[in-house]
């Protein structure tokens, strides 16, 4: 089974699908939020669960970590630090947008910025889960292991590590 | 940690590093930039007597003192700004409860509340927005003595003042 997943993982053109699928969604995300970080700040500040004082901060660099992550995914670099940052991102927003369901609170989602006006539901929940799925998808696809890992994983340690290994990235 | 995962962690980390760099620096020279540490909304405060308003196009926000004096004199019209949640674990007595959202999606709501009747709009605090948007939003309306007990919900309940518990009335028509 896992041999199963691993293989339709490997999939040249799902591991495409999936990353310029996610990256798109998390760059157009970031737009908004980015050119109008009062508009997010609000959006945060309606969920009631961030400390008042940490709102800003959050509302200016959450916008940017998105961006580079969806540009990261799109242009194939640090692609599984990429997906693990978008991983807990997702985790995050699944947990707040669940807390302001339960409270029953009828506010902006604030997912796409303050434009779209879309409202917290179960439909952004969804979402959210769809995208986290995708997102566990391309973290571990066997496409986006290095060659490194690749070669320490069948060979062991030892060969990787020998000075002639031409394959290892410099960093 | 293996290395792998190390290496994991360390791309993760540039990107955090390569967007609080970038946020800092863009929130700087964008105009849209913000204050990284939020602070209370500013508002303009009532000067004097709230008994008497004169006509001002912008809501004044009140303290809790204006506040008690319009209830008592039973003039103004009370919205209470928060979740209906919120609203039925307590609120101000006579208070309606309208969330700015709502007002927004039907301004009818407010619709038998002459333009001239003092209205006094308040959410759970200063920290809260709710009360200074649904009276910004009110004034915009056309409704010409616009107050915002700033101080809101949680000042109120300290001073012990009468509150009343139960579902939401609306605007008699």
């Amino acid at each position: 089974m896992k041999l199963g997943v691993q293989t339709v993982l490997g999939n040249k053109w799902l591991d495409y699908a999936l990353r310029y699928a996610l990256g798109f969604i998390f760059v157009y995300a970031a737009v908004e939020k980015v050119a109008q970080p009062e508009d997010f700040a609000r959006a945060i500040a309606n969920y009631h669960i961030l400390p008042f004082f940490a709102i800003n901060i959050f509302a200016v660099l959450l916008p940017w970590i998105e961006l580079l992550t969806g540009i990261a995914l799109i242009g194939k670099v640090n692609v599984r630090g990429s997906a693990l940052l978008i991983i807990a991102m997702l985790v995050v927003f699944i947990v707040a947008i669940t807390i302001a369901l339960v409270r029953g609170l009828d506010i902006s989602c604030g997912c796409f910025g303050t434009a779209s006006a879309s409202k917290v539901g179960l439909s952004r929940l969804l979402e959210d889960i769809v995208m986290l799925i995708a997102a566990v998808g391309i973290y571990v696809s066997p496409r986006n292991r290095t060659l490194r890992t690749s070669a320490a994983e069948i060979f062991g340690t030892t060969l990787a590590a020998t000075p002639c290994d031409r394959d290892r990235s410099s960093s | 940690m293996s290395s792998d995962t190390r290496k994991i962690f360390a791309e993760a980390g540039r990107i955090i590093l390569l967007a609080t760099a970038l946020g800092l620096a863009y929130n700087t020279i964008s105009p849209n930039g913000i204050s990284l540490v939020r602070t209370p909304q500013q508002v303009t405060w009532a000067n004097d007597s709230t008994t008497n308003p004169a006509y001002n196009a912008q809501a004044l926000a009140i303290d809790i003192n204006q506040a008690a004096q319009l209830l008592r004199e039973g003039k103004a019209v009370f919205i209470d700004a928060r979740h209906e949640e919120e609203y039925v674990q307590g609120h101000i007595p006579g208070a309606l409860c309208i969330p700015v959202e709502e007002l927004k999606r039907n301004p009818g709501l407010i619709a038998s509340v002459p333009k001239d009747v003092p209205i006094v709009t308040y959410c759970s605090g200063e920290e809260c927005e709710l009360s200074t948007d649904l009276g910004y939003k009110i004034a915009a309306m056309g409704y010409t003595s616009v107050r915002i007990f700033f101080a809101g919900w949680l000042e109120w309940k300290q001073h012990g003042m009468p509150i009343e518990l139960g579902p939401p009335g609306r605007p008699q028509p």
